[in-house]
C-alpha cells in the first residue's frame, strides 16, 4: 500500500499538473499495436445485455419478421458485429504539439486593420485535419491558425451536431465533481469524446481524472463492456496502477481478463516475461462463438439448462494456469501485495470447492 | 285608505309629469304637511296562505302537461323555515329559558344582547341554496365522463357480486345513456332510459350489454350485471397492445386498428378508448369509418379483438420463426413464436407474402390515401412566404442559445444602447432592480 | 456542371422572387462574362457577405450560379473576422475566365492565395499615418 501511494505521488510530482497522470512518451504506436488491441478488446468483454439495454429512441415502432433458422443466426451474428462497432475504442494519442508556423510576414501591411482575419478552406471532401486555416494578424503576419481557432472554424463550417462552441458546463469544477460522485462515468466520457479531440490536453485531463476516480472507488463495473474500458485499462497498465482493477477482476471471476491485463502491463513496460504460453491458452478459451451459439439456442428454446452455473473441466484447468500466472505477478511487481494475496486465496478456496463438487457429481 | 292615497298620488305625479315637474308623492305631501308617510302593505297573500298552498301554486302542472314533459324543469319544494330556531334571530339576544339556561353554576343569567353574529345570515342562505336542485352536483375531474354532468364515459363501479364471485378488479363504464320513447295505446308516449355499458377487469376480461328501465339507477344496474354475464377473454400482446393491425366491421361501421409501441397511448374514438382501458390495452390507433353509431363501434371493435391471430397461430401457419425487433433494444432479435418444424430458405416461394402486417390481415393492405399538397402550394405568394421564412429559420435556436449564455436576449448594440432589447426584458430588468432596491431598503 | 439556357424566359420573374438554393443554381450561359464578387445579405446594422460566382451583368438580386465562400465583416468576440473560401471552385472559375471584384481580390490577397492587392497597402499606410498623427497630437498636448 505504501509503495502504491509512493508511486502515485512521485508520478504526480513529475507530471506538469497536480491532479492526474499524463503520458510522457507517445502512447499511440503502443495503443494501435494489433496484439495490444486484441488484449484490450478482450479485457473490455462483450456483454450483450449491457450493450443492447433499453434506451430511448425517436421511433420505437416494433417490427416483425419471418425468419428461417439460418436467417435468425445471421441476424444474431449481425447484432454481434454491431456490438463490436459500438465497442470501438476512442484512441489514446499523445497531446498535440500546437506550434503554428508563420507562412509570410509583410511589414508593409502593419495596421491594415484592427482585427485579425481567419481564412478557412471550405473545399468539399477534405478531412478537417487537412484543411488549411490561416490567420492574417493586424501586424501583417500570415500564419497557420492555432488549434483553438481551427476547432472553432471546424465547428462553424462543418459542425458536429452536439459539440458546443463554449466549454460545456458539465466540465466546470462543481458539476464535474458532482457527476463523478454520482458515478456518471460513461456519460462524462461520452461527452468528453464528443467535445474534444483525443489529442487535446483537456481531453487527457478529463479522462485521467475520471479513471483515477474510478480506481479510487473501485467502480470498474460501470465501464465494463463499454468503449471506454479499453483506454482505461491501457491507462492503468501504462501508469503501473493495475492492482485495483486486478482485484475487481479476480473478485468477479474474470481471471482470463486479469491475465490479459498483466500481459498488457508487461508489454507496455517492457518487462521480459514469458507471456506467449498463457496467451495461447487465453486465445483457445475464447468463447465468443459458443456464446453466440448459446444465444441462438436460447432464442430457439433449444437450451435445456437455464444457466450454466458450474464450469467445465477445461475451464477449471485453465483457471489453475491463470492463478499461477497471477501469483507470479503478485510476487514480482505487485504494489498492493497483501490485498491481492488475500483475494487470490479466497478465489483459490472457491475454486477448490467447485472442483470437489464437480468430482462428487461425476463420481456419484 | 292607503290604497286610495296611492292612487291619487299616481294621478298627481302624472299631472306633474305633464307639467314637466317630477316630484315624488312623498315629497309633495312631506313638503306641504310635514308628514313622513311611508306607503306599505302590512298583509298580502304571502302571509295569508299556508306554505303548502303557495308551493302548489308555483309547482303544479296539469296531467296533460306532464305527458308533454312540462314537469321537467319544475321548482322543487323547499322548507324555507329550515335553519331557523325560536329564540335565535337577527338581533343576537340571549333568552334564558329559551335559548340559554336559567342558572349557570350559581349565577342567574339575565336577558342580554350579545354582539351580532355576522355569519348567521350567510349560513341560512347557504343552507337554502343547497336545498335547490338548480346547480348540479360538482364532480371532480377524475370522476367526470366525456362531458360535464352527462353519464357518457362515467364509471359506475363493479358489477354486483354473484355468489362467490365478487368481480374484484372490475369496473364498468357507461358508453351510451339516453331516453327512448315508445308510443303506447293507452298512455301515448312512454319514456324509458336505455344504457349501453362495457365492463372489464383491466386485464383481458371484458363484456358489453345494453338494458332499458324507467329509472336511471335501475337501468345502470341492469346493464352492468348483464354485461358481467357476457364476459369475453381477450389476449394482449406484451400486456399493452394488440397482436397486429386489423380491420373489423359490424354493419356499416368499419374500424381500422393499428398496433402501436409503448408510450404511444390510445389515439382512438372515445368509446374504443374506454374499452381498451377496461381490457388493458394501453397503446393503440383506431380509425372509425362509415356509420358511427356507438353501439356498432363497440361491437365491431370486440369482433376485431376476438378475431386476432396470436403469434403461435401465425408462426405455425407460415412455418417460420416469428421474430420481434425493437429499436429501443438495438433491434436485437427476439423469437416470439416458433413452428414445430421450421422451413428452409429454398422452401419459401418467390411470391409469398413475408410482411407480418399483410399476413395478419390475410394478404390485404390498408389503402393509405395519398396526401396532396395544400391548394396554395403552387402560388406565387407562397413562395415569397417561404423565402421570408428562411430569414427566421434559425431564430428560435439563437434565442435559446442566447438565453443560455447571457440570460437575456441582446444584440451587439445592446451594450451601447441599453434599450435595444425586446421590451419584455427591459421591463423584467427594471422590476428586478426595483425588487433588489426594495430588499436593500427593508434590510436597512 | 452542364450549361443550360433558360428554357422558358417567362419563368424569370418567378425565379427571381422564389427561393433559390443557397449554394447556387448552377445555371448559366456558356459564353457569358462571369464574376466572383461579394453578395450582401444579413439585416439592418448587420451585414454579411457571401462570396459568389455570378454572371457579371446580372442584377444583384438574381439567383447566383454558385456560392464559393463567406465573409463576415463584423469581428467576433476574439476580434477575428471569419472568411471562408472554396479554393477548389474559385480555381475552377478563374480557369473559366471569371472576373474577380476588388474586395474579393483584397481578401484573397490577405489569405495568401493571391498576391496582396495594392489597395491593402494603401489602407495600411494611411492607418499608420493617422495613428502617428494622433500620437504627435497627444504628445504635444
Amino acid at each position: 500500500m505504501e509503495k502504491y501511494l509512493k508511486r502515485i505521488t512521485t508520478l504526480a510530482r513529475y507530471s506538469t499538473r497536480s491532479n492526474f497522470l499524463s503520458y510522457e512518451k507517445d502512447p499511440a504506436p503502443h495503443f494501435f499495436n494489433t496484439e495490444i488491441q486484441k488484449l484490450l478488446s478482450s479485457i473490455t468483454t462483450l456483454d450483450v445485455q449491457k450493450i443492447f439495454r433499453k434506451r430511448t429512441v425517436n421511433d420505437n415502432h416494433v417490427s416483425y419478421k419471418f425468419l428461417t433458422d439460418k436467417q435468425l443466426e445471421d441476424e444474431v451474428r449481425n447484432r454481434f458485429k454491431d456490438a463490436e462497432k459500438a465497442l470501438q475504442m476512442p484512441p489514446v494519442l499523445k497531446v498535440m504539439n500546437d506550434q503554428p508556423k508563420t507562412i509570410s510576414n509583410d511589414v508593409a501591411l502593419t495596421s491594415f486593420s484592427k482585427h485579425s482575419y481567419v481564412f478557412t478552406d471550405v473545399t468539399f471532401g477534405l478531412k478537417n485535419r487537412d484543411r488549411s486555416i490561416v490567420v492574417r494578424e493586424p501586424n501583417g503576419e500570415l500564419k497557420e491558425a492555432s488549434y483553438d481557432i481551427k476547432k472553432r472554424a471546424w465547428q462553424i463550417y462543418f459542425p458536429l451536431n452536439d459539440r458546443s462552441f463554449r466549454e460545456p458546463k458539465i466540465f466546470e469544477e462543481e458539476n464535474f465533481k458532482r457527476l463523478l460522485e454520482e458515478g456518471q462515468y460513461q456519460f462524462l466520457l461520452d461527452r468528453a469524446c464528443l467535445q474534444y479531440e483525443p489529442d487535446e490536453q483537456k481531453y487527457h485531463d478529463i479522462t485521467s481524472r475520471i479513471y483515477l476516480h474510478i480506481d479510487e472507488h473501485l467502480k470498474f463495473e460501470s465501464l465494463r463492456s463499454t468503449r471506454h474500458f479499453g483506454p482505461m485499462a491501457f491507462f492503468f497498465a501504462w501508469h503501473k496502477m493495475i492492482d485495483n482493477l486486478l482485484l475487481d477482476m479476480i473478485r468477479n471471476d474474470y481471471l482470463k481478463n486479469a491475465v490479459e491485463l498483466i500481459c498488457l502491463f508487461y508489454k507496455l513496460n517492457n518487462h521480459n516475461e514469458k507471456v506467449e504460453n498463457i496467451l495461447t491458452i487465453c486465445a483457445k478459451s475464447d468463447n465468443l462463438e459458443s456464446r453466440i451459439q448459446n444465444i441462438i439456442n436460447d432464442l430457439l428454446k433449444k437450451n435445456q439448462i437455464v444457466k450454466q452455473i458450474d464450469k467445465t473441466d477445461e475451464e477449471l484447468r485453465n483457471d489453475e494456469e491463470y492463478l499461477e500466472f497471477i501469483q507470479s505477478y503478485i510476487d514480482k511487481y505487485c504494489l498492493k501485495k497483501p490485498q491481492l494475496e488475500l483475494t487470490l486465496n479466497t478465489y483459490r478456496e472457491w475454486h477448490n470447492e467447485l472442483k470437489n463438487i464437480q468430482l462428487k457429481y461425476t463420481v456419484g | 285608505m292607503a290604497l286610495k292615497l296611492l292612487q291619487n298620488g299616481r294621478l298627481l305625479t302624472r299631472a306633474f309629469q305633464n307639467l314637466h315637474i317630477t316630484p315624488t308623492t312623498s315629497t309633495i305631501f312631506a313638503k306641504n304637511n310635514d308628514l313622513n308617510l311611508n306607503f306599505s302593505r302590512n298583509t298580502s297573500f304571502f302571509v295569508k296562505l299556508p306554505a303548502e298552498d303557495l308551493w302548489k301554486g308555483v309547482t303544479s302542472v296539469s296531467n296533460a302537461g306532464r305527458k308533454r314533459g312540462r314537469a321537467k324543469g319544475l321548482v322543487r319544494r323547499k322548507d324555507l323555515n329550515r335553519g331557523q330556531v325560536i329564540g335565535v334571530g337577527k338581533a343576537n339576544i340571549q333568552w334564558p329559558g329559551l335559548s340559554a339556561p336559567i342558572i349557570r353554576g350559581r349565577e342567574l343569567i339575565q336577558r342580554q344582547q350579545l354582539p351580532p353574529d355576522p355569519e348567521r345570515e350567510a349560513k341560512l342562505i347557504k343552507m337554502r341554496d343547497a336545498m335547490s336542485s338548480k346547480g348540479y352536483q360538482k364532480l371532480s375531474p377524475l370522476d367526470r365522463g366525456w362531458t360535464g354532468a352527462k353519464l357518457g364515459g362515467r364509471s359506475i363501479g363493479a358489477p354486483d357480486p354473484i355468489g362467490d364471485d365478487n368481480f374484484e378488479g372490475f369496473d364498468t363504464k357507461v358508453i351510451e345513456y339516453k331516453q327512448v320513447f315508445n308510443m303506447k295505446g293507452n298512455l301515448g308516449r312512454k319514456r324509458r332510459l336505455s344504457a349501453f355499458v362495457v365492463t372489464g377487469n383491466h386485464n383481458g376480461l371484458a363484456g358489453f350489454a345494453s338494458a332499458k328501465a324507467v329509472d336511471g339507477k335501475a337501468v345502470l344496474r341492469k346493464a352492468k350485471n348483464r354485461a358481467a354475464q357476457k364476459l369475453m377473454y381477450i389476449e394482449l400482446c406484451d400486456g399493452h397492445t394488440v397482436f397486429h393491425d386489423f380491420f373489423c366491421q359490424f354493419g356499416l361501421t368499419k374500424i381500422f386498428v393499428e398496433k402501436k409501441p409503448e408510450g404511444f397511448g390510445l389515439v382512438c374514438h372515445r368509446a374504443i378508448r374506454e374499452i381498451c382501458q377496461l381490457v388493458g390495452i394501453k397503446n393503440l390507433y383506431a380509425k372509425v369509418e362509415g356509420a358511427t353509431g356507438v353501439q356498432h363501434i363497440v361491437k365491431a371493435f370486440f369482433l376485431g379483438l376476438l378475431k386476432q391471430k396470436k403469434f403461435e397461430e401465425i408462426a405455425e401457419s407460415k412455418g417460420l420463426h416469428l421474430v420481434e425487433f425493437k429499436p429501443e433494444l438495438g433491434n436485437f432479435p427476439r423469437v416470439v413464436a416458433s413452428p414445430k418444424v421450421c422451413r428452409k430458405e429454398d422452401d419459401i416461394k418467390y411470391d409469398e407474402i413475408m410482411d407480418y402486417t399483410q399476413v395478419a390481415m390475410n394478404g390485404k393492405v390498408v389503402l393509405k390515401r395519398k396526401k396532396y399538397p395544400p391548394f396554395y402550394a403552387n402560388t406565387y405568394g407562397y413562395h415569397i412566404h417561404l423565402k421570408k421564412l428562411e430569414g427566421r429559420r434559425n431564430h428560435f435556436k439563437i434565442k435559446f442559445d442566447m438565453l443560455k449564455e447571457h440570460g437575456t436576449i441582446k444584440s451587439f448594440l445592446t451594450d451601447k444602447y441599453p434599450d435595444a432589447r425586446p421590451h419584455g426584458f427591459i421591463l423584467r430588468d427594471a422590476y428586478l432592480k426595483k425588487k433588489a432596491e426594495g430588499e436593500e431598503t427593508s434590510a436597512e | 456542371m452542364a450549361s443550360k439556357a433558360f428554357e422558358n424566359v417567362k419563368m424569370l420573374p418567378r425565379i427571381r422572387n422564389a427561393l433559390s438554393p443557397a449554394s447556387g443554381t448552377g445555371q448559366f450561359y456558356e459564353r457569358s462574362a462571369k464574376s466572383i464578387r461579394l453578395f450582401k445579405q444579413g439585416c439592418t446594422n448587420r451585414p454579411f457577405f457571401q462570396i459568389v460566382v455570378m454572371e457579371r451583368r446580372k442584377p444583384h438580386y438574381e439567383p447566383v450560379i454558385e456560392q464559393v465562400g463567406t465573409y463576415d465583416p463584423m469581428p467576433n468576440k476574439y476580434n477575428q473576422i471569419m472568411v471562408s473560401f472554396n479554393y477548389e471552385r474559385i480555381r475552377h472559375w478563374i480557369g473559366h475566365g471569371a472576373h474577380i471584384s476588388t474586395p474579393v481580390l483584397e481578401l484573397l490577397g490577405l489569405s495568401g492565395f493571391y498576391p496582396i492587392y495594392p489597395k491593402t497597402y494603401m489602407k495600411a499606410w494611411r492607418a499608420r499615418a493617422t495613428e502617428a498623427k494622433k500620437e504627435t497630437v497627444q504628445e504635444s498636448s
